[in-house]
């Protein structure tokens, strides 16, 4: 067993400052991690209702020193409330060491974080854009893998701020007009193909629409000003917020100011030159967009030899 | 896949001739769940592209990417045009400014005057070529669908497969070979017309910032396209092995990455020919940018991508220590048919018509086997 687990509890504060590090933990540490977390996530109900100030996160895709550089600017954990909106893991080099670093920090900062599920928390996703491949790269075999994807069942599918502020990682659904339906889904499964959990991590804005619409993603749907309009109204709320898309200056806001998008990548995939932000919902309910850009680790950092991507198998 | 392919009996194969009763019809998606990828592998459509796969691979090997289109069959000519028109277009149609997500709304403007460019010129062509003007739309569609999306403002692999099989409907139809003198298309006539369709649209991703479609990130090979990489090993694979082959007992190692990447003597051949590690080096991706595809898709990436290369395009980099490029060029073949051709996220939207790609079980005996490698999905 690790030095990092005695007496059947985790060291969380060792594993975090290892984690800040980017140091890998053992297998074992991070199973017992996902126990621990699952444990915690169960009793957390599909619409959570947190007090601002919060800070809000969006897409981070293993991106894990924009992570660390979205904490320099937006202050450290539990100095900083944070609400993260999905999409953690896929496509950069560090889904492992972001996924691990925030479920320490859940367990550590129980009421102070708060992880929504996105459509890549799922088998079916992470399995084909990049986290099964990390996993496997890293750690040699799948284990890890598992128990995320896992303990990804138990993540929470949405948020509420103050009573005001409806955040999700995808957006709306034509299943869903009262947030009381999201309550009643069992949502302790893998993300189905279709239904309301889908598509509120699956959703996008359509700023031409007025109603719901096909989406091209193959899931979800398109939802346009009237539906925002109607679900705040019944919901008695003035402002959704979400992730799932990349923007440009990192963040995006539509609908007369009925809708934010939160983007926290930056510099997408090394190439799309975008910002990245983290929006602060104040004490007072303003909202203030934090924009930053790629940390400078990203430019430093030299890849060692023993990452090997499982894509090479094709070469053998 | 060192035995030859006699690529005149294998095309018949999977496309034996026109039927004069043929029934064209516009391409419609017929994947609509992952379970439906089976039958896909079943296909005609599947098959064919199995076909094209092999036999732009077959032609291209040991050839240049040629220069300009002299001498290139009028058919191919006529094809290119089509191409450097749409190019054109994104001269006439500036990026837009304004407060926007990603992607550029001056694609969507693009877009559909494109499609209407690709219309009128492809049935031109195919009038000139006096085949039955029904099949029009059924392959237009194909060159509209590999333009990227237009809800999405994304680009990537399942486009880039739709100009595949658009090319595949041109030689089908008989566009590009020339039945006069009886001279089929060449390995010059491929690579000028895939050439050229890469030109366009890496100005179309840059001009109009399109998104990555779907990308896999560090653990994908490129966050666009994958068809450049297996035409351009192709072109280079054989000649190093031939000579070579004997000497070199030992397997070629995945994991020997060069240590240092810069010595670029040993980035060439004693035939004057880029190796695999010739990627790292600047001056000899300059060189070959322009008559391979494969070099011609790294300086891409070289230009849109920051940081170091090890960084931002690992799977590229850990393929740059395999030896030999016919290693590289059947390890693409086969990530292609499971990355691509083997994901419902990519093929789900894939256009299945009357005549050219049709959903129906593919029955030829013996055809099959033919098919190189086949699917092997993980």
């Amino acid at each position: 067993m690790s030095d990092l687990i005695s007496g059947g509890s985790i060291d969380l504060d060792s594993c975090i400052e290892r984690l800040y590090r980017r140091e890998k933990l053992a297998e074992s540490v991070v199973e017992a991690l996902c126990t621990k977390a699952k444990e915690l996530l169960i009793k957390e109900s599909n619409v959570i209702h947190i007090k601002a100030p919060v800070s809000v996160v969006g897409d981070i895709h293993g991106q894990f020193f924009d992570l660390i550089e979205l904490f320099r600017v937006g202050g450290f954990p539990p100095n900083t409330n944070y609400l993260f909106l999905g999409d953690y893991v896929d496509r950069g080099y560090f889904s492992i060491e972001t996924m691990t670093l925030l479920t320490c920090l859940k367990l550590r900062y129980p009421n102070r974080i708060y992880l929504v599920r996105g459509n890549h928390e799922s088998r079916g996703i992470s399995q084909n854009y990049g986290f099964y491949s990390e996993c496997k790269a890293k750690y040699g075999n799948v284990n890890v893998w598992n128990c995320f994807t896992d303990m990804f069942d138990y993540l929470t599918l949405s948020v509420v701020i103050d009573d005001r502020i409806f955040c999700i990682h995808g957006g709306l659904s034509p299943n869903v007009h009262s947030i009381d339906q999201i309550k009643v889904v069992d949502r302790f499964k893998e993300i189905p193909h279709e239904g309301p959990m889908a598509d509120l991590v699956w959703s996008d804005p359509d700023p031409e629409k007025e109603d719901f619409g096909i989406s091209t993603r193959g899931a979800g749907y398109t939802f346009g000003a009237e539906i925002v309009k109607k679900f705040l109204h019944v919901n008695d709320m003035v402002h959704i917020l979400r992730a799932h898309q990349l923007c440009e200056q990192g963040f995006q806001v539509l609908f007369d100011d009925r809708l934010s998008t939160v983007w926290s990548a930056p510099n997408y995939c090394y190439r799309c030159g975008n910002l990245a932000s983290v929006l602060e919902v104040s004490a007072t309910g303003e909202r203030f967009f934090n924009v930053f850009d790629a940390a400078p680790e990203n430019e430093e950092y030299r890849q060692q030899q023993e990452q090997h991507n499982t894509m090479t198998e094709y070469f053998l | 896949m060192t035995e030859p392919i006699d690529l005149a009996s294998y095309r018949k194969a999977v496309f034996p001739h026109l039927p004069p009763d043929a029934r064209f019809s516009a391409p419609e998606k017929r994947i609509h769940i992952s379970e439906d990828l089976r039958f896909f592998h079943s296909t005609t459509a599947y098959a064919r592209i199995q076909f094209l796969l092999n036999y732009v691979s077959e032609l291209v090997s040991k050839v240049d990417a040629p220069g300009s289109a002299d001498g290139l069959l009028p058919g191919v000519q006529s094809v290119a045009a089509v191409l450097d028109r749409l190019a054109g277009v994104v001269d006439e149609v500036p990026p837009v400014s304004g407060p926007r997500r990603f992607g550029n709304p001056a694609y969507k403007t693009w877009y559909h005057r494109a499609e209407t460019e690709i219309l009128t010129m492809v049935g031109e062509i195919i009038e000139a070529r006096s085949v039955t003007l029904d099949a029009k739309d059924e392959l237009a569609a194909y060159l509209i669908a590999a333009l990227g999306s237009v809800q999405r403002l994304d680009f990537g692999t399942g486009h880039e497969l739709s100009f595949l099989a658009f090319f595949g409907g041109c030689l089908f139809l008989g566009l590009l070979d020339d039945e006069k003198s009886g001279t089929s298309v060449s390995g010059e006539d491929i690579l000028w017309i895939f050439s050229r369709y890469f030109k366009m649209v890496r100005k179309v991703i840059t001009t109009y910032s399109l998104e990555p479609a779907g990308s896999h990130g560090v653990w994908g090979l490129d966050d666009h396209f994958h068809l450049p990489y297996i035409l351009g090993s192709a072109q280079l694979r054989g000649v190093e092995e031939k000579f070579e082959g004997e000497n070199a007992a030992a397997k070629p190692k995945v994991s020997s990455r060069p240590s240092r990447p810069s010595k670029a003597p040993s980035m060439m051949s004693v035939y004057g020919m880029p190796r695999p590690s010739a990627v790292m080096s600047m001056e000899i991706i300059n060189d070959f940018k322009e008559k391979n595809m494969y070099f011609g898709a790294i300086a891409f990436i070289y230009q849109v991508k920051k940081g170091p290369f090890f960084e931002h395009s690992p799977v590229l980099y850990d393929i740059s220590g395999v030896q030999y490029w016919v290693k590289v060029h059947s390890g693409l073949l086969k990530m292609y048919n499971a990355e691509v051709l083997g994901k419902f996220p990519v093929v789900q939207h894939f256009g299945f018509g009357g005549v050219l790609y049709p959903w129906a079980e593919f029955a030829a005996a013996g055809a099959a086997a033919a098919g190189g490698t086949g699917d092997k999905s993980r």
